[in-house]
């Protein structure tokens, strides 16, 4: 007799909460699980949810772009778009190679010792193969790694040298060091004379010396690390007594040196703090901030504020309650974090997706779950996981209802963009039971403070569900799991330890292109800039994908971490979202009349403020402006920003100190329940969308057992 | 409703992730707990061969016995005729161009055989340091590290080793401490409580007391009698500076 299937409950539809219902529904499982999805609101993708607005334009939760070392995130994507068989004869993104595209630039803002503003931008070579690549799964050593870092600082010293014009041949040790071996004593006999040598003269003996310390830590257990140590300092000094005078001279040579020094006091880390047979890998240094690890390890004040610092600070919203003044990051998941984005990328460092986030990766997840059988109850916010009387178990799930379809049908949450499907920005009414009054009421289904609600629902174990996946973000699990947090000493620590933030993010339909706006550089990204808003895309690859009937020449993306509510403020109140939101309209303004112009000079009009004329109302109806339309700063109303305060919108930080309080999908303490989302113990620690996909299919594991552990791509990882 | 008719989780046989540089061939075979992969199935992914060399070691003599088990294997498979460990040691680093059987593939597999022997020798002399009677060989060309280590029923006496930190351990379960620290010591020194490679448990009962301004530093640690078993690391610190000084380890088998 054929077993009846589990049930399962995944409660959240983000990256992953989806992944769970994917990894459970595949076909090999052959229906052993009958998964249910529960979702707040009209749409799936948590922050990673985006809608189509008016005039067709994109809105999004923040700024989304996948890195190339996302092999878990891409693999499974991959497999959903083969799956779906999408027509391309009627559907513009029909594959994978259709939805993400290679960016290979890279960019940050260097902020110039005289207070100027520059952009650098560095290509990244295309790397071999694809993210997501089907096949066994790579591996990863520090030692690997210290090899890649030392190979890189050479590469930086080469460029050094081609940006100067004396280097004199040097004799000495720079000639004894010309093929060096792998021998142990010969190397340390060279490492030796190096030392006697006292200071390195020239750039040429520099490379010569990062040549032995490359065949050294290639090898490093074999040698003793205080030489290594003197030797590594030998370098340091010489490189930087050298290149004083061209660093204060010379930007190029400066973020050279720069970018030299944070991998000079990387290499001395991890050979100090002997990261490469330390059995916690990196996760050894995670109570150190990023910054102080690398200062302890010898970095300038200088490179500390180097922007390719800051960027890897901005990119993860580092940000301690969204405070500027707070950056903080654990260094291990840091370091964890470069290595694995600099050195295991595959095909392009970036890749950026043709339409919003929402149409490029939950609206294909929906419909091939949909093929399998999942079910999706929109509209039902989670009120309370109950727990069993002995506390082993969940028995009851409460749901606001918050809205009824009609007649009872499933709701249809996905509109068509010409031959695109998509999620639009707003619920459809129409659909909606009595919807006309919850349209004029301004009923708001992803406010945490809107809590109206049709009827409540409570789903009882065995009857309605077996097993549940909680894949809700981190801050709603205070509101939700009381009893849970009250029963588990675990869980209690890791809500009052692990924080999160909240974000804003800023998009703006310009009618001039970047070159009109003065921007000359390729289409990139860059992280490292002014307060308050630090990271900008170039999105100027949607502008085909929206119906603007005016003229858009460009589009603009920024986001940033928000600082958290101010002391003593009241956040329950209705007004305080609202607070919020002006604030970062407020942003936006001062950032456009204020800072852009470092990005785009021409932004600007004679006065030195921004030119507000360029923005694009998306609800003009022809080619040319509206007699009433607004003028001057109010034309910001004609765009599109966020504050992302609500629970379910904070952004999960990876404090120093905190990692180690969160939980792992695989852990057992209640025996029908895992989690899921990039707040949880997955192996990267870290909020991204590779990290909720790691988490998504760690959570499949702990149900199923399947994926195995060893497809999960760099849980197992130093 | 009886919890026996309640559907419940599978147990698994591992909870986190392996981090530690032993799974130079990879994470160790949990085809126990790693039902076939549909994945895999569905789209004929390769499958190189597996071994159990992943786990951290439990102890210095789980060190030599792997130590040993590896050599074997690199008698046995590596150094004859086995494809099929070529392919495992070829395997491309993410982002190399390098297949196996290629001329990239032997160069990257040459590179490893290398870095493997490196590291299989140190792991001996690492091991033969940490016997008891352990010592002496020392890393090519200077004084290796120092790994004081203590005999796994305690209380002990405080062994001192010359650099003036030596550990104690109070312990019913058989646990073995490991204590190993670089350069100079600190007049004022702190450790970490030892945390649970791999989950959240920790020892907190660690005290660090100093025999005089001048004399060693003793790092006391007592493990609960329901402490779980594993092994547990805490960084040795230096209380000013913060600055690292070693690290303690404490091992706790049944």
């Amino acid at each position: 007799m054929k077993q009846a299937p589990t049930k399962v409950a995944i409660i959240g539809g983000g990256c992953a909460g989806i992944t769970a219902a994917f990894e459970l529904t595949r076909p090999a499982l052959a229906g052993k699980y009958e998964v249910t999805v529960y979702q707040l609101g009209w749409r799936l993708g948590g922050k990673g949810a985006s809608g189509r607005g008016p005039a067709d334009r994109i809105e999004e939760h923040g700024l989304h772009l996948w890195m190339g070392f996302y092999e878990n995130a891409f693999r499974v994507m991959r497999e959903c778009y083969a799956e779906a068989e999408r027509d391309p004869a009627t559907c513009p993104i029909a594959t994978w190679t259709d939805a993400f595209v290679p960016d290979h630039v890279v960019g940050v803002m260097d902020h110039a010792p005289d207070g100027r503003w520059m952009p650098w931008l560095s290509p990244f070579p295309p790397l071999p193969g694809l993210p997501g690549d089907p096949g066994e799964p790579a591996r990863w050593s520090i030692v690997d790694y210290l090899t890649r870092a030392v190979t890189l600082l050479r590469t930086l010293f080469e460029a050094v040298q081609r940006r100067t014009e004396h280097v004199t041949e040097s004799a000495g040790p720079a000639a004894a060091a010309a093929t060096p071996t792998s021998a142990p004593a010969d190397m340390t006999d060279r490492m030796t004379q190096f030392m006697r040598a006292g200071a390195l003269a020239t750039l040429k003996a520099l490379l010569e010396s990062i040549s032995i310390l490359d065949t050294v830590v290639r090898a490093l257990p074999n040698y003793p690390g205080e030489l290594i140590l003197q030797f590594h300092d030998v370098i340091t000094t010489a490189a930087r007594q050298q290149l004083e005078l061209l660093v204060a001279s010379d930007d190029g040579t400066r973020r050279l040196w720069e970018v030299a020094e944070l991998v000079l006091a990387t290499i001395r880390g991890i050979v100090r703090f002997r990261l490469a047979t330390d059995e916690r890998g990196f996760e050894a240094i995670d109570n150190y901030d990023c910054r102080e690890w690398l200062k302890l390890n010898g970095a300038s004040e200088r490179a500390l504020d180097s922007g390719f610092l800051r960027a890897l600070y901005d990119l993860a919203f580092a940000y301690e309650e969204g405070d500027p003044k707070l950056p903080k990051i654990a260094a291990g998941q840091a370091l964890r974090g470069a290595v694995r984005a600099f050195f295991t990328y595959r095909g392009a460092f970036f890749w950026k997706m043709q339409a919003g986030m929402g149409d490029i990766v939950f609206a294909p997840f929906y419909e091939v779950l949909k093929k399998r059988g999942v079910r999706f109850e929109f509209f039902h916010r989670l009120e309370n996981v109950g727990l069993a009387r002995d506390g082993s178990s969940v028995e009851t799930l409460a749901f606001d209802v918050q809205a009824e379809i009609k007649g009872g049908k499933p709701y249809a949450p996905l509109v068509d963009v010409r031959g695109l499907p998509c999620w639009p920005a707003a619920p459809d009414w129409e659909q909606l039971a009595d919807g006309a009054r919850l349209r004029e009421e301004r009923w708001q289904f992803e406010s945490h403070w809107d809590r109206r609600a049709a009827h409540r629902k409570t789903l009882q174990v065995s009857r309605d569900f077996d097993l549940v996946v909680l894949a809700v973000p981190l801050a709603v699990l205070p509101h939700t799991c009381g009893e849970l947090i009250d029963k588990s000493a675990k869980w209690r620590n890791m809500v009052t330890h692990c924080k999160t933030v909240p974000t804003q993010a800023v998009q703006l339909w310009m009618s001039e292109d970047m070159a009109g706006l003065g921007w000359t550089g390729e289409q990139t990204n860059i992280a490292g800039f002014v307060e308050p808003f630090d990271t900008w895309a170039d999105m100027r690859q949607l502008i085909r994908r929206e119906s603007f009937k005016s003229r858009v020449g460009s589009i603009a993306y920024f986001c940033n971490a928000l600082p958290d509510a101010k002391p003593g403020e009241d956040v329950g109140k209705p007004e305080y979202p609202r607070r919020r939101r002006a604030e970062v309209r407020q942003n936006a303004i001062d950032f456009l009349n204020n800072d852009v112009h470092h990005l785009w000079p021409r932004a600007r009009d004679a006065a030195g403020r921004f030119r507000w004329d360029v923005l694009v109302d998306a609800s003009r109806t022809g080619t040319t402006p509206k007699k009433n339309e607004p003028r001057g700063e109010s034309r910001i109303d004609s765009q599109f920003w966020t504050a992302n305060v609500n629970p379910t919108d904070r952004y999960s930080l990876s404090l120093p100190g905190t990692l180690r309080y969160r939980v792992s999908p695989l852990d057992d303490t209640f025996d029908n329940l895992t989690i899921a989302g990039d707040w949880t113990d997955c192996g990267f620690n870290e909020g991204c969308v590779e990290a909720a996909v790691m988490s998504g299919r760690l959570a499949a594991h702990a149900l199923s057992k399947s994926p195995p552990l060893r497809e999960i791509v760099g849980f197992d990882h130093p | 409703m009886k919890p026996s008719k309640r559907i419940t989780r599978p147990p698994l046989t591992r909870k986190a992730p392996i981090r530690a540089y032993s799974t130079l061939f990879g994470p160790p075979d949990d085809k126990a707990s790693d039902a076939a992969s549909p994945a895999a199935a569905s789209n004929g992914a390769a499958k190189g061969p597996r071994n159990g060399a992943g786990a951290p070691r439990p102890s210095p003599f789980a060190a030599i016995e792997q130590g040993m088990g590896l050599a074997y294997r690199v008698s046995e498979e590596f150094f004859g005729p086995s494809r099929g460990l070529a392919q495992v040691f070829s395997r491309p680093f993410a982002g190399s161009s390098a297949a196996p059987g290629s001329e990239g593939g032997l160069a990257q597999l040459s590179e490893r055989i290398m870095r493997f022997t490196v590291e299989l020798s140190s792991m001996w002399m690492d091991a033969a340091r940490m016997m008891p009677q352990g010592g002496g060989l020392g890393a090519p060309g200077a004084p290796g590290p120092r790994w004081p280590s203590e005999p796994p029923r305690a209380p002990q006496p405080p062994a001192r080793p010359s650099r003036g930190v030596a550990i104690q351990i109070d312990s019913k379960a058989k646990a073995r401490a490991t204590l190993d620290v670089r350069g100079p010591v600190a007049r004022s020194v702190r450790v970490e409580p030892p945390r649970l490679v791999g989950g959240a448990a920790r020892i907190t009962a660690v005290k660090v007391e100093s025999d005089g301004d001048d004399g060693p530093v003793i790092v006391s640690v007592r493990v609960p009698a329901k402490q779980a078993l594993g092994t547990y690391v805490g960084d040795v610190l230096d209380a000013d500076t913060g600055a690292p000084l070693g690290t303690v380890t404490i091992r706790i088998t049944k």
